[in-house]
């Protein structure tokens, strides 16, 4: 485990960047430092609702961090209805989807799936095995392209890059998932 | 002799460097030493739009047959680029035929990007990402421009 405050170290500068990208955007960030948790209130274009994504940096950067949408308290977690429903990208499968595994009794909730989410790898209740663990994430996003497919994997090192890319697919999203 | 250059864009000087040389080198070497001076144009493209006393130079030309003031119309577009690494944006110089795909990666790596699939966003509310394969004529970037690097690779997660 790294001491939270190494890990503070490496995240100031990155948050730094992630402040002005928030501020071009117009978006309300926050970053707690006493939790490593960093807070941003997204709204969707065609409803004017909000959702409140959160990042969780314990141990990062040896470790992916956890990327979730939250109530309005930012306690609740993974619920379906704290996501945006995502429609069809321009750059493929959206990052918001369903999961849920009843072999390994994880129920039905909703992910960030990319590669810089730990909650996307099984150790955190995500669907990928396949992806080496969470200490792996920065590999995961340098696999090679596939032959027709182009990058399966979107690729984020930073926090800014990883709140751009959630942005990018956030503003392809209309209303709330439902659940199944 | 000191040879001064300007360089204009839109009918407005936006830079001027000078430079030593002697009177017989040919304008082709001065281009060289501007180019070298002012990093984001080419020789090449100096030579292109070289003018002084209302005369367009030609690479062999001594330099001592023409005057000290020199005019370069230059044909790139300036562009401000952010990142969301960072909170200071970078400046480039790009032609207007350049594809989107190969001035992110430009950007890209001036901003420590490794690898990934770089691309450009505009900041307009909502922000519409260029297309990679079009120019960035074809995309409407204009002078003054100021885009977001984003990176586009995509198809991340089939769970089956």
């Amino acid at each position: 485990m790294i001491p939270p405050e190494e890990t503070l170290v490496v995240t100031e500068p990155e948050i730094c960047g992630a402040r002005a990208w928030a501020e071009r955007h117009g978006i309300l960030l926050s970053w707690v430092p006493e939790n490593l948790e960093l807070r941003a209130v997204l709204k969707q274009a065609n409803t004017g609702d909000e959702y409140y994504l959160r990042g969780r940096f314990r141990d990062y950067r040896a470790i992916a961090p956890e990327w979730t949408f939250s109530d309005a308290t930012w306690t609740q977690t993974g619920r379906h209805t704290d996501f945006p429903n995502p429609i069809p990208t321009p750059f493929g499968a959206s990052i918001f989807i369903k999961f849920g595994n009843p072999t390994l009794a994880v129920p039905q909730h909703a992910i960030i799936c990319a590669p810089f989410n730990r909650l996307a790898y099984t150790d955190g209740a995500g669907p990928h095995g396949d992806w080496g663990g969470p200490s792996h994430w920065m590999e995961v996003s340098k696999a090679p392209q596939v032959p027709g497919q182009g990058n399966r994997h979107v690729r984020a090192e930073t926090i800014g890059d990883m709140l751009q890319i959630i942005l990018r697919d956030f503003s392809h999203t209309t209303g709330r998932m439902v659940f199944p | 002799m000191t040879i001064l250059l300007e360089v204009e864009e839109q009918n407005a000087v936006i830079r001027s460097v000078e430079i030593e040389m002697g009177d017989d080198e040919t304008v082709e070497a001065a281009a060289l030493r501007f180019a070298a001076t002012l990093e984001f144009l080419e020789a090449e493209e100096i030579l292109e739009d070289l003018i002084a006393d209302g005369e367009q130079l030609q690479r062999h030309h001594k330099i001592g047959h023409h005057g000290r003031r020199w005019r370069h119309r230059h044909r790139r577009i300036r562009v401000i680029v952010f990142s969301p690494r960072t909170p200071e944006p970078k400046e480039f110089f790009w032609r207007r035929d350049m594809l989107v795909g190969a001035a992110a990666r430009v950007a890209a790596t001036a901003f420590g990007y490794v690898g990934g699939n770089p691309g450009l966003q505009t900041d307009t509310t909502p922000s519409r990402v260029l297309d990679n394969k079009k120019t960035l004529e074809a995309e409407h970037v204009h002078c003054g421009a100021k885009l977001e690097l984003l990176d586009s690779g995509g198809g991340v997660c089939d769970p089956s």
